[in-house]
């Protein structure tokens, strides 16, 4: 079943072209690594979408379970299914990443027509999927990323997935600034998490991550499109030889 | 038309010394005669005074208002007074009407004899050491007109005296109701707060009107602290659209004595708070915390200072705000470190929170320091809620309206943490939940409600 099918989709920000026209599907139970050099929009293609509001789609088409995904505010996406483990995960003081934590779920199961989840529940589910990204209890107490290091905020972003049950989860980055033990904790999560009717997109640098979860399909970003697709075997050949040999074929 | 208030209030002071027979000589009345002088020298500040630059009180000559001279509180009833309690709150009670002290509907409770919660017009009536020796010694009157105004008519309002080494455990509220349902009055309650050595307690001040006619309260409170002693003043506003309210809180402070001033300002038309703290001796500690969530067309000018006399005192002051519709907002900070006062430390905050375009507010934090050895700080900013978290909270399935008041909570809830009165705190919580949203469920923390 197709989960996100995106079709020609040009983005502008601040007047510039970013996305020169992306097209890929992703179906039910597969997982897809985005891999590219600096600044080439991978980041870009997350956000927009995720319902960041900077960007103006200029053309091109993009389905989420069979709906427009441009109808829908960025809070409805989300309650729909999409997740975004961001790059740069922002810093709320003052907000307890246990109270984010409820009023998110709890507006999901509003949208879901549920009743919201008593303190209790709420403790024990929190508590479970704490163990399961290895944070600190006491880490729940805390402002959203209030001083977290770099790994820790990651880490957050996979424990914040873990709660909510995506059906789209896009990963932006969540490896980087990890250390070894971190890396397999944050596969773990996502390796948990993957099942038939949900589906990932990786967005990554190094090929290590990919070691612990194993993509379907691995493209290539390149100044805004998508230049080459493939399988695992591709991030071992980026790996070994770098972007060269690819921005040599496109920029002729 | 202008000065057609001054024109009454000449015709008040004069009925009022009839009224007054045998006591007129009294060293209270010469007091009040001398800020009565003043007060016809100056009147009342225009936008020309530079301490009311952007807060012009044009609002005295808009509208008839009339003397409050005497107290009458028949018409008030118990309900009226149920309605401004505190639930679960065990409290000593003090209600006043239009600033005159009410017995029927104050609530003390027991209380050693040497403990004084009561009237200031008992105390003059009595000849109490205490107001001779303190009324009008500290609330300067003669660079301000409304304080003039208010000693030139001081008769009523809250006299407060904690002996040496005394404890109280229940806050002590001061309620003044306004009843401007027949017509629109000016009240002028005046308060003396004495803490001896040692003691401890807490007060909570409250200004409802009760009617729709404007009215205008002009109170005047002096608090003067001796050694080690240590007093929380909460004046928490939340009054109705046509009242305007010019406070004036002045404190003196003794070795080691400790002051915090919460100041929480939720409605109200026009708000001007002047509270001023006299660092007298070594090592007091001086607290200010503010707190305005104000919109409508609501003005509020917090006028702070904190004037450091002595060596080795700290003072600490934060002041947030969230501005909504029109709301105008002023927040002048001045710190005053005088040429002895070495080893000082003093900080400044200001933050705002501008929900729309329209909303405006003027910052000024003015530090005056003459000594060399200080570490003095002082920072203000003014912004709109910032559009990353915004995003971040969206991305997670939160709706808008309940993402901001996730962030505007937790800006808000710095200064409210701060407050001790555990009823007080969740009674200003749960208006500033009315007034985010209606739905409260997911307002409180979580890991508090299993505690
Ligand atoms: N708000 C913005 N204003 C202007 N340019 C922007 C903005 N956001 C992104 N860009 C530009 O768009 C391009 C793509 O950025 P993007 O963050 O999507 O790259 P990326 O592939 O995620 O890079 P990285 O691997 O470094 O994370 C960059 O040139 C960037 O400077
Ligand atoms: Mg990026």
């Amino acid at each position: 079943m197709s989960i996100l099918k995106i079709e020609n989709l040009k983005v502008n920000v601040n007047g510039n072209q970013i996305l020169k026209g992306i097209n890929f599907e992703v179906k039910s139970g597969e997982i897809h690594a985005i891999m590219g050099p600096n600044g080439s929009g991978k980041s870009t293609l997350a956000n927009v979408l995720a319902g960041r509001e900077d960007y103006t789609v200029t053309e091109g088409k993009v389905t989420y379970m069979g709906k427009n995904l441009f109808d829908m505010p960025s809070e409805v996406r989300a309650r729909e299914g999409i997740f975004l483990a961001f790059q740069y995960p922002v810093e709320i003081p003052g907000v307890s990443n246990a109270n984010f934590m409820r009023t998110a779920l709890n507006e999901l199961r509003k949208f879901r027509n549920e009743e919201p989840l008593d303190a209790m529940d709420f403790l024990q589910l929190m508590r479970e999927k704490a163990k399961l990204v290895e944070i600190d209890k006491t880490f729940l107490n805390r402002s959203v990323n209030e001083g977290f290091s770099g790994g820790e905020k990651k880490r957050n972003e996979i424990f914040q997935m873990a709660m909510l049950q995506p059906k789209l989860a896009i990963l932006d980055e969540t490896d980087s600034g990890l250390d070894i033990d971190a890396l397999k904790i944050v596969a773990n999560g996502v390796n948990k998490l993957s099942n038939e009717n949900n589906a990932f997109v990786v967005i990554t640098h190094y090929q290590r991550l990919l070691d612990y979860i194993i993509p379907d399909f691995v493209h290539v970003l390149y100044k805004g499109q998508i230049v080459k697709s493939g399988t695992k075997k591709l991030a071992l050949e980026l790996e070994e030889k770098g972007y060269d040999w690819i921005k040599k074929e496109i920029d002729v | 038309m202008a000065g057609e208030l001054i024109n009454n209030i000449l015709s008040n002071f004069n009925e009022f010394e009839n009224k007054l027979n045998g006591s007129k000589v009294s060293a209270v009345h010469i007091i009040r005669k001398d800020a009565f002088d003043k007060f016809k020298q100056f009147g009342f500040p225009t936008a020309k005074d530079e301490e009311w630059r952007f807060s012009n009180p044009g609002f005295i000559n808009k509208f008839q208002f009339e003397l409050c001279l005497s107290g009458n509180d028949e018409k008030i009833s118990q309900e009226i007074v149920n309605q401004y309690k505190f639930e679960n709150l065990d409290e000593h009670l003090l209600v006043f009407v239009n600033g005159f002290y009410s017995q029927r509907l104050s609530d003390v409770k027991p209380k050693k004899k040497q403990i004084i919660i009561g009237s200031f017009a008992d105390a003059v009536e009595r000849n109490s050491v205490d107001i001779i020796k303190y009324f009008g010694k500290f609330a300067d009157y003669n660079q301000n007109g409304f304080s003039a105004l208010n000693t030139a008519f001081a008769q009523d309002g809250a006299f407060i005296l904690i002996p040496d080494g005394t404890v109280i455990e229940r806050p002590i509220r001061l309620l003044f109701i306004t009843d401007a349902r027949e017509k629109s009055v000016l009240t002028m309650p005046r308060n003396l707060i004495i803490s001896g050595e040692c003691s401890q307690f807490k007060i909570v001040e409250n200004n409802h009107t009760i009617g729709s006619l404007p009215s205008f309260n002009n109170p005047v409170s002096e608090i003067v602290m001796d050694f080690s002693s240590n007093v929380e003043y909460y004046n928490i506003q939340n009054n109705n659209e046509n009242s305007y309210y010019v406070g004036t809180t002045q404190v003196s402070q003794q070795r080691a004595s400790i002051f915090t001033g919460t100041t929480i300002t939720l409605n109200g038309n026009y708000i001007r708070n002047n509270l001023n703290s006299l660092l007298e001796a070594e090592a007091c500690e001086t607290n200010y915390n503010g707190l305005y969530f104000v919109g409508g067309n609501c003005f509020v000018d917090n006028h702070t200072l904190i004037d450091h006399a002595k060596p080795n005192c700290n003072s600490n002051e934060i002041y947030k705000g969230i501005l909504n519709d029109k709301a105008h907002v002023v927040f002048n900070g001045k710190i005053i470190v005088r040429p002895d006062a070495q080893k000082t430390n003093a900080y400044q905050t200001n933050r705002n929170i501008l929900l729309t375009d329209d909303a405006k507010i003027h910052t000024k934090p003015q530090l005056e320091i003459f000594a060399d050895d200080v570490k003095c700080s002082h920072g203000a900013t003014s912004g709109y809620l910032d559009r990353e978290s915004l995003f971040y909270l969206r991305s997670r399935g939160i709706g808008e309206e309940m993402a901001k008041t996730l962030l505007l909570n937790a800006f808000a809830s710095e200064v409210i943490e701060k407050i001790n009165i555990a009823e007080l705190r969740d009674m200003v919580k749960s208006y500033i939940a009315d007034k985010l949203i209606k739905d409260d469920v997911y307002f409180c923390d979580v890991l508090d409600q299993l505690k």
